[in-house]
Order: C-alpha cells, then structure tokens, then sequence
C-alpha cells in the first residue's frame, strides 16, 4: 500500500482528490435566501446603484454615443462649443470663461435662483449639505435650481487666494448637491483621469461606506440618473477637476482649480446644519 | 420574455438597482459553495453558516464596488472565506471532513468486485485521514480546489493570497500528503475510522 501511494504522480494523486471530493459528507447547507432576503429588506441598501442602466440601456447607448461624439467635437472646437451651449440652452461655462460678465456667479451659470441658505433649504426634499472646513468659511452665493433641477443645491465661492478660478465655472469653488446618482461610467474622453477615493471615514462592514471619483484633465462631462433611474441630461456640461461622489439620495461634487487633497478635505467635512 | 433563468451579470445588475428578488436568486444559486467554502474554513457547521450569511449581506451591500459583468462566483467567495476566517478565530470546535457513509451504487458500466470496491473506499479513507491532518494552509488549499473544485483564481481569493501562492502551496501540499501517506498510512487510516 505505502509505495502504491509513494509512486502516485501528482496528477494521479489530484484524481484521487477529485474523487474523493465526490464522496464527501458535508453538513447539510442551510437555506438562507429568506433570511438574507429578510434583512436586506429591514436594512435597505443606501449607496449609488445605477438604476436603469440594464432596463433603459436600448434608449441610453444612444444618447451616450451622441453624447461622446459631441463631447470630442466640443473639445475640440470653441466654435462648435458656444454653438452647442446656445442650442442646448445652457449657458456656456467653459465657453465663456475668458469674459465673465459682472454680477452673482451663479446667473452666469444658469443655477437658477439666488436664496439665502435657511430658504434653499425649505425648497429641497434633503438636508443641504455646507463644508465646515476651518479657513473655507461660508459659500459666497447660494442657488436653487429651476426645473427640471428640482432640488438641485449650488454653493459658490468666490475665486480668491487659495481658491483660483476655475475657467470652466469661472468661480473659486462650486458645489452642487442634487438629488441624483452620478454616471461616471464610460462617458469619459481621454485625456481625463479618473480615480476612486473613499470620502467617508466610517467603515460600515469592512468596506468604505462612502467612495468617490475624482475626475481630473481635460474638461469633461457629468451625468446624473434621476431616482427614476432616467438620464438627466440636462445636467450636462463641461467640467474642470471634479470631486463626485453620493451622499445617501444626494449627489454632491466639488469643482474648482484645486488638488484632490484639498476637494477631499472639504468633502469630508460637509455637513447639515451649519448656520449661516 | 420566456423562463429562462437570468444569468449572473443580469442577476447582479438588477441587484445593484436595489432588487431583493433578483439578489435571493443568487443567494439560491451560491448558498451551498458559499457554505461549503465556509466550512473548509471553520470545520463548524454552525459558524459555516453565520460566515455565508454575512458574506452574502455584506457582498448585498458591497455591490457598488462590483465590477458590471466580472465573475459573480469568485467575489462573492472571497468575501464569504473573509467572513468565515474571522469566524474561525472564535471557533473552538473543529472537526474533519468526512465520508458518506451511505454509498449508492457506482453508475459505471464495470461495477467493480467486492474486492475492489473495499479497496477503493479503504483508499479514501486513507487519503481523508491524510487530508484531515494536514496542517490548516495546506488542508485548506487541498480542499478549495479539489473538494470544491475552485478555480485557482477562486481559491487564491478564498485563501486571500496570489494565484502563484495556490500553485505553490498545492505542489507542496500534495508532496507532503505523499510522504504521510507512504509513512503512516496505517496510522491514519486508525484516524480516519476514529472520524466515524
């Protein structure tokens, strides 16, 4: 017997093993579909999910075709830009950065209206969200978009020091929170990078509970779904280094002519609440 | 639209989207690797199944991070043998695998002699018993890819090392089961009876 097994190569020995899998007693597998299924339900899950992408993919790879051609040809062409930007109705951000008018940020950018933040607030089905990073203080304008933003929030800083402006908002820093989930997907042209960062520092079951992208480069567009899990794309436009990430129901991102470090360390420190 | 059952990718996707039905399909379809996955880890039926239920919570949860149309089974092992190592550190009982008693008949044409089908289950018990005493790593790379027949990629992510770590420990883990079983093999064959 001893040399029998002695002499085994390794692949007659893998046979044996094989085999002798097939002959194993296991204890019995528990079901546990209705358990599982049970505290999903209790606990529903509140990160991003791309609602929609598999059930509207036949009218979305359409649009997003289109949407990529246009995004090379704007990039491309500052002619074809403001073109685009007045047929599209949005005003231009990066088309015209070089002459911005006088007046609020925001109008330029077409965020809609103006409105102390105790009265956006009373106008948004969520709680906004306003950095607290020491330094920073408060956002110089604040502006609740009209529809189909419903619900879409924007902080603007003015640019100052040690927040340059950014020629693509023309402003030091611009916040958006809106009731959406991003799609970053494949919407991004070369020339942009695009990099996962964990924004939350709570851990909730060994993973980060918050997790964004950071998209940097050459201007870009965003995209949003709607909780309907439509694409909203009016929500489109050109975009400088961008931080993005979901908040529960409410995409936020920072923009503005700053590093990583700096978006993150603002992100982190968004919260509800802050008077101003 | 039809019966056809929805893939994996399909599954998966509507599972991201918040679908609970669609995620306990999958837990249907993976319960009893996950599970099994466990237990190679645990040895204890009872701690196999708190390792595979939170796998599949967490996993639940995780599936942001999933990437849209990579491999279901493997991720989701990964995160079940996490699950199932950290529930074998507060395990104290352990006990071996063991062979059906309850054979049926073997369905090859050639039904073997008497002779020789007491010589093929004594094999198996001689070759278990070895399996059983091998030391944890060894045990556990033996039986993700042989007893589960885990791909190498599956098992290096069950074992949380590299693909050429499984290799590694398999070669050795398989010259070391030939030298016990060319040493002792009536010694553990004395094991291997204990078990039952």
């Amino acid at each position: 017997m001893s040399e029998a097994w002695m002499d085994f190569s390794d692949a007659e020995l893998e046979r044996a093993l094989v085999d002798l899998g097939t002959h194993l007693s296991y204890p019995s597998a528990p079901d546990l579909s209705q358990t599982v299924r049970a505290h999903l339900e209790q606990h529903p899950r509140r990160v991003r999910s791309f609602r929609g992408l598999v059930i509207r993919r036949a009218v979305l790879v359409p649009v997003l075709a289109a949407l990529a051609i246009l995004a090379m040809v704007l990039a491309l062409s500052p002619d074809a830009r403001s073109a685009v930007a007045s047929w599209f109705h949005f005003a231009g951000i990066a088309i015209k950065s070089g002459s911005s008018p006088p007046g609020p940020l925001g109008h330029n950018l077409n965020l809609g209206r103006r409105l102390s933040l105790a009265d956006a607030q009373k106008r948004v089905p969520f709680r906004i969200l306003t950095p607290t990073l020491p330094g920073l203080g408060t956002p110089d304008e604040i502006y609740v978009g009209p529809p189909p933003f419903g619900g879409r929030v924007s902080l603007i800083y003015r640019a100052r020091r040690d927040l340059p402006r950014a020629s693509t908002t023309g402003a030091g820093l611009l916040i958006t929170e809106v009731q959406a989930r991003f799609f970053v997907g494949k919407t991004v042209p070369p020339g942009t990078t695009v990099a996962p960062v964990g924004i939350s520092g709570q851990v909730r079951g060994g993973f980060a509970a918050e997790e964004g992208v950071w998209l940097a480069g050459r201007p870009h567009f965003l995209y949003y779904f709607s909780r309907q899990g439509t694409l909203l794309r009016d929500t489109i436009r050109l975009a400088g280094n961008v931080l993005a990430w979901d908040h529960g129901t409410v995409a936020l991102r920072i923009e503005g002519q700053i590093s990583e470090e700096r978006a993150v360390e603002i992100a982190r420190s968004m919260e509800t609440g802050t008077a101003h | 639209m039809g019966s056809r059952p929805l893939d994996d990718v399909e599954l998966v996707e509507r599972s991201k989207a918040g679908d609970v039905s669609a995620y306990e399909q999958l837990v249907c379809r993976y319960q009893e690797v996950a599970f099994r996955t466990a237990y190679i880890m645990t040895r204890d039926a009872e701690a196999a199944k708190d390792a595979a239920q939170s796998g599949f919570i967490k996993a639940y949860y995780a599936l942001h991070r999933f990437r849209s149309g990579a491999p279901f089974r493997p991720w989701l092992l990964k995160i079940v043998a996490n699950e199932a190592r950290n529930q074998a550190r507060s395990t104290s009982r352990r006990t071996g695998l063991e062979l059906r008693l309850a054979e049926g008949r073997p369905r090859d044409d050639a039904a073997p002699s008497p002779e020789e089908a007491a010589l093929v289950a004594f094999n198996r018990y001689t070759l278990l018993a070895a399996v059983n005493a091998l030391e944890e790593q060894a045990r556990q790379v033996i039986a993700c890819r042989y007893f589960l027949d885990l791909s190498e990629a599956e098992t290096a992510n069950a074992l949380g090392c590299a693909r050429g770590t499984v290799k590694s420990r398999l070669s050795r883990a398989l010259d070391r089961l030939r030298q016990m079983l060319g040493d002792e093999s009536s010694h553990l064959v004395d094991e291997g009876v204990h078990h039952e």
